[in-house]
């Protein structure tokens, strides 16, 4: 739902003289924000640091090496890992900090496997290590400090070579009174202190002798009207990293802008700090509400990955020396022989926290994904019926509005999966409980939806209204699990319930007691069919600085809020998911979607891109955003379709769901100050062409969810990136107005008002598409006007590729559940095609636990179909069947011999023959896979 | 759901039990129609195609138009019929087959599980007692409109005549005006002159009144009004007063009370007579929940009357120019006295026929409006007029007062809101007088102004029965009335046969 806080009269004036335009000034800039400003102050230039070679230490795993301020005379620690699967990590922290500084927890699955680093050369001020088996080096340079990661004599990637290693070392105070308690006996959450550097802290008591000059703002900033007392003082971290050949680098959500990130220089830096944005714009470098510090370079035949782990604020300039080159310009440099290779820039900066980076070295763009998946974790599989279509609203009123909605989708043959309840459904805001008079019945309510094969969803946001006859709100005060202010009190904000407390979910009790609020018992009203949505998890606070906490207020273990502030809905996200799961005994998949992120979200399920808005700007956006979220692996992303703020028109919206039925979550949501806009208030035309769109979707189910498993089991998106298919193309390196869903189909949604026509590139040399509609075949590489209707959603299948689907259309995902497949066979020029199916029982943890599901590979060669299993793991009886082969590239073929490797439980094919049909020439009636 | 137009219902499917596939076993059923003829291939409807009798129902999709599949799911654009005996008869697309929802009553649409029970009989049964208890409901009602009809007529009637008594007393009013003015002016001649003879004595209530205001004026006291004093009152600034001051630059209490006072007065003490009330709208016929006070039709002044609780306030009729209260009256002679009598009665004359001549005017408006106003067909929504009718839900208290404004309350406490005023008859084609829609309420928050639309449904009484708020700013309520009700042919209940 909603930032909307115009909704509260103490906000309503300051909303109403700036109508559908973002209130800049409520957010900080990067020289409003101190750390940003003190580091962005500081120029390239010969760093002040100096790598002390001989203090090198070789262990199994990691190499540690001392790092020295030649200025202050702290001393750093540097330590570095060869990972397994190409990725280097390197860690730089104090050697005797003050204090531990947080190391953030909860986001790796575990420590990552290491390789064991050699030496391999070593010269006067230089160290070469080898990074175990994939070739790649890593020089060490001991003044000033940097790094050149190597992969034999090619540069991949250097690390402070612009000499902009910050890292504000801890300090007293100068003036008086040391801050009271530093929370280093119980401060140290995760890793347990064996390899922190807090136990050394009394072996170097000597003060550093040359402190710098302490700006206003060290140890107390201001803005607007909220003062962050910084009881630690400066405490902000910083790097850079040089990428030789690359002008293309993504990633870094969530921002509202396109695929490719642009030079910051002159601007802002783009900023990573979970904030709940009211009416956000398009094409800025703000924070927005998610935050994932992964950011992706490619180039031909290279693509790499930085993973930046800090929960901070964090800052990120991206510089180029190519910007503003024209391609003129660029070319003229080239033909010369002369000019500077193309480099970019980037420089990270977080406010607290350790240098902890991971270098995922590729060469791929998937294995990029895959470093991080497997560093992070890759998207859980949703239930299969999260795939179907949302109908949200803030607010469908009652029962008996929910009713109708629900008959609306019935009687004018619309399929829909899950219908959405908003804040108003709750008692007064209470989360976990039902207003008495507009949900007397939930328990009915929801049986009636799950006998139609539906299910819903509630809202349970993370601020509790502080009321003494709040079950909720008593016994998280009287556990003591919310989250305190400086002072030690319960930290208290306004949100929508009014005055509200915000639960410690960094705390694994804390975790723990929301999870089982999930129970059937604990949740009354709440039965299987009931999922969950957590909003205004950054967290908001309307009351707060920036519309979020307070910086200094304090978590589990002593933390500051500004160490993990945006780690805090990930927290969110991860416990109400943990609760799901629980209440079905271990045995089902959560859905919960959730507005807030941080790098690992997507083990927790489904993210949005917030509150949007209702025109063609945010319609276009949508797509660069939804693929910035699939590189950082949120798979599983989607924009409200229609636009949250406004009232779409009919074109807008009819185009809106055209686009978001090939975005991976696709939920209508509004308002509550817009007008109705279920699909049947629009003329019929207009519902026909809404109708048409939401059986696309449905029908290209199988290969939806198949798209989801190979994310779910490699880190590869759903959504992607041309150049993730086509990483040779220079073409597609900034494409963002179509992509691949999955590698099969290509989709170019139109995003233009009035459009008679949409220039489509297919990539590819010597390749061939189909349009998805005619099945008329393109060669390819080429830019090809389709002209368009608004009843046109252009969407190209690649040649050489088997898609599945299931046409029948069905009410909601379930209903499909035994319904046949056919397989759409593209041909390649070369006259084959390949692709698979997975099926499972679409619900369940079976398919993990028991092995129960069905993985086909189909291969078509020669004539032949062939069917086999693609992981001989999986078995499953199910009562689906392929009823029909539809192959696309041929006239009517000379014969086709289906055949299948026997495997249990299988029957084999049988082949009725070629019937010409509505569809061309089909294969019709085939058994079992 | 209505079957899709042009293409015929055909009953569930037909087989001859020889096309089974796998797992999938299409229903056996039989069916009279002729076109299902196992002897032969058969021919999609539509003559599209012709397929093997064994590809009908086999649950593969062959004819473009659905018709090789009547029973099955597989034809996307199919239609499943069920016969449900002892209910009506229906058709549901093909995809609601064996799709685990039983949407037939009798369960066959379910046919590949069987996990449907049969409730043709009791939904028939319920339906049919529903029927007979809404069929005698719009009888009443039906019955009572045509008596609402007849007053309606009635009531148009006797308002047309009142209107035409009006019309020819405005008629005579006019022309008594000008008599009567002139009557005036001749008797306050003589009464001038005779007055002024008295003169001085005791101040007027003007002189007083002037006196005063040049105590007011006169800031520092010394008994001349400066230009600097009078500018010290913005709302007296202006050439004109300026310029009446004269060259001297200040004036005395007498200059003030002869040159200034006039212009001074009005200036100073802005006192707008307000318009007379105006004539109290008719009085109901028997509203059942008014109790409120009558209220104004500007609705701009809402905010504004929110605390005059209570019978409206009648402003008093201001003072004629020169009249005085009578015991301030000094004594005059008696010949003085007989032409000041005289000229107060002509006064007097004047001013209750110019009453009256108002009075009459806005009979007329009120009359005209009411008149001009569309009451359907035949007037029968007339009685609605200058009624209100409430609903309380959990949170608001609705007020509808048919054909002028719709009003919300919150039951909390806070400021009545606008929800909008008469706009027109919106009901659907065919049936305009289904619907009314009221506009032009307050704003809402980043949206238009709030409108209502208000939709009428026949019943045997008058009551607001529901009210919502589908859209944000956008009403729906439901009034039951028997003017809504249509006559129902004979024998209806017992027509279209479950």
């Amino acid at each position: 739902m909603a930032a909307a806080l115009g909704r509260w009269p103490l906000w309503l004036t300051l909303c109403l003289g700036a109508s559908l335009a973002v209130d800049r000034g409520n957010f900080k800039s990067c020289e409003q924000s101190g750390f940003c400003r003190r580091q962005r102050r500081i120029q390239p230039g010969n760093s002040p640091y100096q790598a002390l070679l001989e203090s090198l230490q070789l262990g199994p795993d990691v190499a540690t090496i001392q790092l020295v301020n030649e200025v202050t005379q702290v001393p750093l620690l540097l330590e570095l890992w060869g990972l397994t699967g190409n990725v280097t990590r390197l860690r730089i922290q104090e050697l005797s900090p003050l204090r531990p500084r947080y190391r953030v927890p909860d986001v790796l699955l575990g420590d990552p496997p290491a390789e064991r680093l050699e030496v391999t050369g070593r010269d006067e001020g230089t160290l070469e290590l080898s990074l175990g088996p994939g070739g790649h080096r890593l020089l060490v340079t001991e003044r000033p400090f940097r790094l050149d990661l190597l992969r034999q004599r090619e540069l991949l990637c250097s690390v402070n070579a612009r000499g902009l290693l910050v890292f504000e070392h801890q300090r007293r105070r100068r003036d008086s009174d040391p801050p009271k308690d530093p929370p280093g006996e119980e401060g140290a959450a995760q890793e347990g202190p064996e390899d922190g550097a807090g136990s050394t802290q009394s072996d170097k008591p000597a003060e550093p002798p040359a402190e710098p000059e302490e700006e206003p703002g060290a140890w107390e900033e201001t803005f607007k009207t909220h003062t962050d007392s910084k009881p630690y003082g400066p405490t902000s971290v910083g790097l850079d990293f040089s990428l030789p050949g690359f002008e293309h680098v993504y990633g870094i959500p969530e921002h509202a802008e396109s695929l490719r990130l642009r030079p910051t220089e002159g601007g802002d830096p783009y900023r990573l700090y979970n904030l709940d944005v009211f009416q956000y714009e398009v094409f800025t470098p703000m924070a927005l509400y998610g935050s994932v510090p992964l950011l992706l370079a490619h180039r031909p035949r290279l693509s790499l990955g930085i993973f930046w782990l800090n929960a901070a604020e964090t800052w990120v300039d991206i510089g180029s020396n190519t910007a503003g080159k024209t391609l003129f310009g660029k070319l003229l440099d080239y033909m010369q022989g002369g000019g500077e290779t193309p480099q970019t820039e980037v420089r990270w900066m977080s406010e607290s926290g350790v240098i902890d980076v991971f270098l995922l070295l590729g060469p791929q763009p998937a294995d990029v994904t895959a470093q991080y998946g497997r560093l992070t974790g890759t998207q859980a599989l949703p239930p299969l019926f999260s795939l179907g279509y949302h109908q949200s609203r803030w607010n469908y009123q009652d029962e008996a509005d929910v009713e109708a909605v629900e008959r609306g989708f019935e009687e004018h043959e619309l399929p829909l999966d899950v219908l959405w309840l908003d804040i108003e459904h709750a008692d007064g805001k209470r989360y976990f409980t039902w207003d008495p008079a507009k949900f007397p019945n939930p328990r009915g309510m929801l049986e009636r939806l799950a006998a139609r094969k539906r299910r819903m969803v509630s809202i349970v946001d993370p601020h509790i209204k502080v009321d003494g006859g709040y079950r909720v709100h008593t016994e998280l005060r009287a556990r003591d699990l919310y989250v305190k202010t400086k002072d030690g009190n319960d930290y208290e904000g306004w949100c929508w319930p009014g005055s509200s407390a915000y639960p410690d979910f960094t705390n694994p009790e804390m975790r723990e007691w929301w999870a089982n609020m999930f129970a059937f018992d604990q949740y009354e009203g709440s039965t299987e069919a009931l999922y969950t949505w957590n909003d205004m998890n950054e967290p908001s606070v309307f009351s707060g600085p920036e519309v979020t906490m307070h910086k200094d207020a304090r978590h589990f273990g002593g933390w500051e809020h500004r160490e993990l502030h945006n780690i805090y809905g990930l927290y969110v996200h991860k416990a109400t998911a943990e609760g799901l799961i629980r209440r079905s005994g271990g045995r089902l998949r959560p859905f919960v979607l959730s507005r807030a992120f941080f790098a690992g979200s997507q083990r927790y399920g489904a993210v949005w891109t917030g509150d949007n808005t209702a025109d063609w700007e945010h319609l276009r956006i949508s797509i660069p955003m939804c693929l910035s979220f699939g590189l950082a692996g949120l798979a599983f992303c989607g924009a409200d379709v229609g636009g949250f703020f406004q009232n779409p028109g009919p074109e807008l919206q009819v185009r809106w769901y055209q686009a978001g039925a090939f975005q991976p979550f696709f939920r209508a949501h509004a308002h509550l100050d817009t007008a109705r806009r279920e699909p049947w208030l629009l003329s019929p035309e207009h519902l026909a062409l809404v109708r048409a769109a939401l059986r696309r979707r449905y029908a290209l189910l199988p290969t939806w969810y198949t798209a989801f498993y190979h994310c779910h089991r490699q880190g590869i998106p759903v959504m992607r990136p041309l150049w993730m298919e086509f990483p040779d193309d220079p073409h597609t390196f900034a494409m963002d107005d179509q992509y691949l869903l999955d590698r099969v189909l290509l989709v170019h949604p139109v995003t233009e008002p009035g459009a008679r026509g949409v220039n489509v590139y297919l990539p590819g040399e010597g390749e061939v598409w189909y349009n998805d509609e005619t099945h008329e075949q393109h060669r390819a590489p080429q830019t090809l006007y389709v002209p368009v209707t608004l009843s046109t959603i252009p969407v190209f299948q690649r040649g050489g590729t088997v898609i599945p689907r299931q046409d029948r259309p069905r009410r909601s995902t379930e209903a499909m559940k035994g319904d046949p497949f056919t397989l759409y066979v593209a041909l390649s020029p070369q006259g084959t095609a390949q692709g698979d199916l997975y099926v499972d029982d679409g619900i369940s943890f079976d398919y993990a636990t028991k092995n129960a599901f069905l993985h086909r590979h189909f291969h078509f060669a020669n004539g032949t179909l062939t069917s086999s299993s693609a992981d001989p793991r999986g078995s499953m009886s199910s009562p689906a069947w392929l009823e029909r082969v539809v192959i696309l590239g041929v006239g009517r073929p000379e014969s086709a011999l289906l055949t299948t490797h026997g495997e249990r439980g299988l029957g084999g094919f049988g082949v009725l023959g070629w019937v010409f049909g509505i569809l061309g020439w089909v294969l019709r009636g085939v058994l079992g896979f | 759901m209505a079957a899709a137009r042009g293409r015929p219902e055909v009953p569930p499917g037909v087989i001859s039990g020889s096309a089974v596939w796998g797992r999938r076993r299409a229903r056996e059923a039989r069916t009279e129609l002729p076109f299902y003829d196992p002897s032969g291939p058969f021919r999609c409807l539509d003559g599209s195609g012709s397929v093997a009798f064994a590809w009908v129902n086999d649950d593969y999709c062959d004819c473009q138009d659905g018709s090789d599949e009547p029973g099955t799911p597989a034809c996307p654009n199919g239609r499943f019929h069920c016969t449900n005996a002892g209910h009506r008869p229906r058709s549901v697309p093909a995809a609601h087959v064996n799709d685990g929802v039983c949407d037939c009553c009798d369960g066959t649409d379910e046919w590949g599980s069987g996990a449907c029970e049969n409730t043709c009989r009791e939904r028939g049964r319920q339906e049919r007692e529903e029927r007979l208890r809404s069929a005698a409901r719009a009888r009443e009602g039906f019955a009572l409109r045509q008596r609402l009809v007849q007053e309606a007529a009635e009531a148009k009637r006797e308002k047309e005549s009142r209107l035409g008594a009006l019309q020819a007393a405005r008629r005579e009013l006019q022309a008594r005006l000008g008599p009567l003015r002139a009557a005036k002016e001749a008797a306050e001649g003589p009464e001038r002159e005779a007055r002024e003879r008295h003169r001085p004595r005791e101040p007027t209530q003007d002189e007083a009144g002037a006196a005063e205001a040049f105590a007011e004026l006169d800031g520092d006291g010394d008994g001349r009004l400066t230009l600097e004093e009078l500018r010290a009152h913005p709302e007296l600034d202006g050439a004109e007063i300026e310029a009446a001051l004269g060259s001297g630059g200040s004036v005395d209490s007498g200059t003030f009370r002869e040159r200034l006072w006039g212009l001074v007065r009005e200036r100073l003490r802005p006192q707008d007579p307000p318009e007379p009330p105006q004539t109290p709208p008719e009085p109901p016929q028997s509203p059942p929940e008014e109790e409120e006070e009558e209220e104004e039709p500007e609705e701009e002044e809402e905010e504004e009357e929110e605390d005059e609780e209570g019978p409206e306030q009648v402003p008093p009729v201001p003072p004629q120019e020169g009249e005085g209260p009578p015991q301030e009256e000094p004594q005059f002679d008696e010949a003085t006295q007989a032409l000041i009598d005289a000229a107060q009665r002509a006064r007097d004359d004047l001013a209750a026929a110019e009453r009256e001549l108002k009075e009459a005017e806005d009979g007329i408006r009120a009359l005209e409006t009411e008149l001009g106003m569309d009451f359907g067909p035949e007037g029968e929504f007339s009685y609605l007029y200058n009624q209100c009718w409430e609903l309380s839900t959990s949170e608001y208290l609705y007020r509808l007062c048919p054909f002028q404004r719709v009003t919300q309350r919150p039951k909390n406490g806070g400021a009545e809101t606008s929800l909008g005023l008469w706009g027109s008859w919106a009901g659907p084609e065919g049936d305009k007088f289904g619907a009314q829609k009221y506009e032009g309420g307050t704003g809402c928050w980043q949206g238009p102004a709030r409108a209502t639309t208000v939709s009428l449904r026949c019943g045997a009484g008058t009551a607001l029965r529901a009210a919502l708020e589908p859209s944000r700013c956008e009403y729906l309520l439901e009034l039951e009335t028997p003017a809504a009700c249509r006559e129902l042919p004979a024998g209806h209940e017992e027509h279209d046969e479950l």
